[in-house]
């Protein structure tokens, strides 16, 4: 998987992988309620999120929340983030999306990327919860992925086929599994008072 | 005349009474820029995104409306066949692409062959409104002209190869995607009498797909077509459904021409598919070049386009029964007037089913339906005495959803899939996305 760095061109999509992270963390986005925010110094995750979050339509909805997305965090985001912060109210969300364990993936060019967990201690102690965490493609995924190619290359067409099902039915997992993912997605929550 | 009667084709009635409530359920499936809703495929499921799909569902459903008109002169068809087309005008970039055309893969834009798909759906509806005088033909024609030269020729067609790439950056030869850029580029040269794109394009094209097709004469695998082709190598899958819709094009390639080798194609191609048709008028999903099947996730709604195919063969003499197959397809209908996507989802890891239903296999899925929708528009005929179209408000299915047992729930503007402890995924019909409850969340 190529490290994506910009916005994409008619006929180019981002991999599966990305794909699912930024659909899960617009729907999840949608169902705060919105108007959402991103804040990224990744070119191409700032255009596939504004493209999707852009399809919200979330001015007048019923008990809609702000979110804040935080994309791909890097160091040099802190000063915006923290302003956006002050503007977020109890109740106001922070999506963050991460590269998982297996860093640099994600990474987009030479800029330092922050681990989740440091992201999660610097909103942790701004007042923000952990509510719900997603991985995309975790170990059980990469290991029916990594099978697939491996009986393709044997021959086995209908085996690869179906291993490749069986790894994309484990592509997002949740809870402690998430943490193992190549990606992840993490919804915290600002406590109220 | 049968006493005082008059003799009526019952099961054609069937058929088009289905098409009637078919139609009714996709129109609960518009939002506010088109038809939206989650997408089930055999290659990924896109449950989250359920905002508007410029893709191949307008062909089947622009297609099914004109159908609709053609047979009966209701102006009310042609009417919403020309909302459709307004969907596409509207969700046009200055690029010629369109909006939202990657069907699983949505959003994104550049999809195949889902902005030919759109193409041949502007300029049919484009042909028949230039019959009626109506100067918007014009427009549609345009926008069509737009994403085939703005996109498809100078990006997808490969000079060297004298074939189209699968994507940009993916020089993939896919057959079943060059017959619906041939059928778009034929529709243009119908509307035009532009030979040129047939000669250039349209005719390499179809070479390229026989040039796929399996030639074994003492073989099962004998005239079938390879999903995908890199340089001289063949991906070894055959998928019926994508053969099927490789067939048409091979045909008006062949009445273009009158060379018999298109048509001999079809007809190899046809024979594959019905040496491998299941006894209740199924097909598998996959047959490999080793002779093993995949048989699930079998196509329900997505065998109207198989059907459209055996009437092309038939057409030309070719020897299919399409009942068994017709049977099929009527067994997927549902309460709410929709039609299930498939059947065996549940079983596409291990390909042995248990139990319920998967909800994939429930779900019914406007890029999905529209095949069928084609298919059985063309049932209905002026004249018909079909009851009034009435859906009932809700409908309730058993499911199950990532192996929980679970509940499924549709009605004119949601659907739901509820477990034991609450709902688990829900959409509010003409929203962009839909709700996923994490399993963290869910007591």
């Amino acid at each position: 998987m190529s490290p994506p760095s910009g916005p994409l061109p008619p006929g180019v999509l981002p991999d599966l992988l990305h794909r699912t992270a930024f659909n899960l963390c617009a729907a999840l986005a949608y169902s705060w309620g919105g108007p959402a925010w991103i804040v990224s110094g990744n070119p191409l995750y700032t255009a596939e999120l504004t493209g999707r979050l852009g399809d919200g339509g979330r001015k007048g909805r019923r008990n809609a929340r702000p979110v804040l997305v935080w994309a791909d965090p890097c160091p040099e985001d802190y000063p915006e983030m923290t302003r956006r912060l002050e503007m977020l109210p109890p109740g106001g969300a922070v999506l963050v999306l991460a590269a998982g364990r297996r860093r640099g993936v994600t990474s987009a060019g030479e800029r330092g990327l922050l681990r989740l967990g440091q992201v999660l201690r610097w909103l942790a102690a701004r007042g923000f919860e952990e509510t719900a965490r997603y991985g995309i493609g975790g170990p059980e995924y990469r290991f029916w992925s990594r099978l697939a190619y491996l009986v393709e290359r044997l021959g086995q067409a209908d085996r690869a086929d179906r291993f490749r099902a069986r790894a994309r039915a484990v592509l997002l997992v949740e809870g402690k599994a998430a943490s193992a993912a190549i990606l992840t997605l993490v919804l915290t929550v600002r406590r109220s008072g | 005349m049968r006493g005082n009667y008059p003799e009526v084709d019952l099961s054609r009635q069937v058929l088009a009474f289905a098409a009637l409530r078919l139609e009714a359920w996709l129109e609960t499936m518009r939002g506010p820029d088109g038809y939206g809703g989650p997408v089930v495929h055999w290659w990924q499921d896109n449950l989250l995104y359920t905002g508007p799909g410029l893709d191949w569902r307008y062909e089947g459903m622009i297609l099914g409306y004109l159908k609709l008109y053609r047979n009966t002169g209701d102006e009310r068809w042609l009417g919403k066949a020309r909302r459709a087309g307004e969907d596409l005008l509207r969700g046009q970039l200055p690029s010629g692409n369109f909006r939202h055309s990657c069907f699983e893969a949505n959003p994104g834009t550049g999809g195949t062959p889902h902005e030919a798909a759109c193409d041949v759906a502007l300029l049919r509806l484009a042909h028949v409104l230039r019959e009626h005088g109506d100067p918007w033909w014009e427009t549609l024609a345009e926008a069509a002209r737009r994403n085939l030269w703005g996109y498809i020729l100078p990006v997808l067609w490969d000079e060297e190869a004298r074939r189209f790439r699968n994507l940009p950056a993916d020089p993939t030869f896919v057959p079943n995607k060059a017959a619906t850029i041939a059928e778009a580029l034929l529709a243009w040269a119908d509307l035009t009498g532009d030979r040129d794109v047939v000669n250039r394009y349209v005719l390499p094209s179809l070479d390229a797909i026989v040039a796929a097709q399996v030639r074994a004469p003492h073989s099962p695998l004998d005239g079938a077509i390879d999903q995908g082709m890199l340089g001289s190598k063949g991906t070894g899958r055959y998928f019926p459904f994508y053969i099927a819709r490789c067939i048409p094009a091979l045909l008006r390639g062949y009445e273009w021409t009158g060379e018999e080798r298109y048509r001999d194609a079809a007809g190899r191609a046809m024979a594959f598919m019905m040496r491998f048709r299941l006894p209740d008028g199924s097909f598998p999903q996959v047959v490999y070049r080793n002779g093993q099947v995949n048989r699930y996730p079998q196509w329900v709604a997505g065998t109207g386009d198989v059907l459209r195919a055996m009437e092309w063969a038939r057409r030309y003499g070719m020897d299919v029964n399409p009942e068994p197959t017709q049977l099929w397809l009527v067994r997927g209908l549902q309460l709410h007037g929709g039609i299930a996507t498939a059947h065996g989802f549940g079983g596409i890891e291990t390909q042995r089913l248990s139990g319920r239903p998967d909800v994939r296999d429930r779900l019914s899925v406007c890029g999905w339906a529209d095949k069928a929708f084609r298919y059985l528009a063309g049932m209905v005929q002026r004249g018909n005495h079909l009851p009034a179209v009435q859906s009932p408000p809700e409908v309730e299915m058993d499911c199950v959803f990532r192996d929980e047992r679970c509940l499924y729930r549709e009605t004119a503007t949601m659907l739901e899939i509820r477990g034991e402890s609450g709902w688990r995924y829900r959409w509010e019909k003409g929203a962009p996305w839909a709700s996923l409850v994490p399993r963290s969340g869910r007591k």
